[in-house]
C-alpha cells in the first residue's frame, strides 16, 4: 500500500496541489477502509499506479465527464475509441483483462452505434469527432507522462544531473592522482638526473652544478616554457641538493679536510718529532 | 452483465447509494454498495464522485477518525432533485422494457 501510494504521488506530482491531495486522500482512505485482509485484492483491481494516475488526469482534463459508461467490461469512454485514434488504452479496466478486452471491443462496435443513437448520448454525437480527436491527443500526452519507463528515465536523468558534481569531482580526483603520480615519477627522474649530474658536478664543484642547472632551466624557459619550468624546478631541487652538498662540502672541506690535514700534519709532526727524538 | 450502464444511470445509482446514509458515507462504502447492483472496479468511483461533487449533487466534509481526516460524501438538495429525476426516468424506461419483454412471443 505504501509503495502504491508513493508511486501514485510521484506520478501525479505535477497536477494542482488541491486536486493531488484530494485524489491521494481518496485512495489512501479507500485502502485503509478495505483493511489489511482486502488490501491485496483492492490493489490488484486498482491496477498499476500508472493506470490510476491516468484516470485522475483524464478526470482533470474533463474527458471522463461526458460519454463515459459502464459495460459488462467496466467503465468505458467511447470517445477514446475514435477511428482517428487507433491505439486506445482503457484506463479504467483492470489491466489483466486488457488482452481479452481488445476482442470484446471489436464485438461491441455494433452495440456502441446503437447506444450512441440512444438518448443518453444524443448530446455528444454532434461534437463526437472533434472531441474524440482532442481527447486522443491529451490522452496520448497523459499516457506519455504516466509511462513507467519514461518516469524512470527522467529519474535517472535527474540523478545523473544532480550527482554530476560528484562524477566530475571523481574525474578531477582521478586526474589529480594521475598528475601527482606523473609528478612524482618526473620529480624522481629529475632528482635522479639532477642528483647524478649534481654528484658528478659536486665532484668538480657543488655550487657550480646548481648554477648550471638553473641556467639550463632559464635557457629552456625561453624555448619550451613547460620544459623550462620543469628544469627550473629540477634546478631548484638541485640547488637544494647543491646547498646540502655545499654544507657537506663546507663540512668536508672546512672540518673533515682540515681534520684530515691536521691528522696528517700531526702524524707527520710525530714522525718528525720521533725523528727528532730519535 | 450483458447490458451496458450509461453515465446517467451510474450517477443515479451512486446518488441513491449516498442518499441512504443520512450522516454521509465514504468512498469505500459507496463502492461496495454500488457493487451490489452493478459490476464496477474498485478504482472507478473517484472520477464519478468528483464529477457529482463539482455538479453540486454531493457535498463533502472531513471527519476525524482515529486521529486523521476521512472524507465523507453527503447528498445535497440539488442531488436529491437529480436523483428523483433519474428515478422517474428509470421507472418509465424499465417499465416499458419489462412490458415489451413480457409481451414477447415464445
Amino acid at each position: 500500500m505504501e509503495e502504491f501510494m508513493r508511486q501514485l504521488e510521484f506520478l501525479i506530482q505535477d497536477i494542482p496541489d488541491t486536486d493531488k491531495e484530494e485524489a491521494l486522500q481518496y485512495y489512501r482512505d479507500y485502502l485503509e477502509e478495505a483493511g489489511p485482509e482486502r488490501e491485496a485484492e483492492v490493489l490488484e483491481e486498482f491496477g498499476s499506479p500508472e493506470r490510476v494516475a491516468a484516470m485522475i488526469r483524464a478526470d482533470l482534463n474533463g474527458s471522463l465527464e461526458q460519454g463515459g459508461e459502464f459495460t459488462d467490461h467496466g467503465y468505458e469512454d467511447e470517445r477514446f475509441r475514435d477511428p482517428n485514434y487507433q491505439v486506445i488504452k482503457r484506463y479504467d479496466l483492470p489491466e489483466k483483462r486488457e488482452a481479452s478486452g481488445e476482442h470484446g471491443d471489436a464485438g461491441n462496435v455494433g452495440q456502441t452505434a446503437y447506444e450512441d443513437a440512444g438518448y443518453t448520448h444524443t448530446e455528444n454525437t454532434t461534437e463526437y469527432g472533434q472531441n474524440g480527436k482532442q481527447n486522443g491527443k491529451t490522452d496520448r500526452k497523459t499516457r506519455l507522462f504516466a509511462r513507467h519507463s519514461v518516469g524512470w528515465w527522467v529519474l535517472v536523468g535527474l540523478l545523473v544531473a544532480v550527482t554530476s558534481p560528484l562524477w566530475l569531482g571523481a574525474l578531477d580526483l582521478i586526474m589529480g592522482i594521475a598528475g601527482i603520480g606523473i609528478g612524482i615519477v618526473a620529480g624522481v627522474a629529475v632528482a635522479l638526473i639532477g642528483g647524478l649530474l649534481l654528484l658528478a658536478l659536486c665532484t668538480v664543484g657543488g655550487i657550480i652544478g646548481c648554477v648550471v642547472a638553473v641556467v639550463l632551466g632559464v635557457v629552456n624557459l625561453l624555448v619550451h616554457p613547460m620544459n623550462g619550468l620543469l628544469f627550473i624546478g629540477g634546478g631548484i631541487l638541485a640547488l637544494g641538493l647543491g646547498l646540502m652538498c655545499l654544507v657537506l662540502a663546507i663540512l668536508f672541506y672546512g672540518r673533515f679536510l682540515p681534520w684530515v690535514l691536521r691528522g696528517i700534519v700531526n702524524i707527520l709532526g710525530r714522525l718528525v718529532h720521533r725523528k727528532r727524538r730519535a | 452483465m450483458v447490458f451496458n450502464t450509461g453515465a446517467a444511470l451510474l450517477d443515479g445509482i451512486v446518488l441513491a447509494a449516498v442518499s441512504r446514509e443520512t450522516q454521509g458515507t465514504y468512498g469505500y462504502k459507496i463502492t461496495q454498495d454500488v457493487r451490489q447492483a452493478i459490476d464496477i472496479s474498485e478504482s472507478t468511483l473517484y472520477p464519478v464522485l468528483r464529477r457529482l461533487q463539482k455538479d453540486q449533487c454531493l457535498e463533502v466534509y472531513d471527519l476525524a477518525i482515529d486521529g486523521r481526516n476521512r472524507r465523507y460524501y453527503k447528498i445535497t438538495e440539488a442531488g436529491r432533485v437529480q436523483l428523483n429525476m433519474y428515478r422517474g426516468e428509470w421507472q418509465n424506461y424499465s417499465q416499458k422494457i419489462t412490458q415489451i419483454f413480457e409481451e414477447a412471443g415464445n
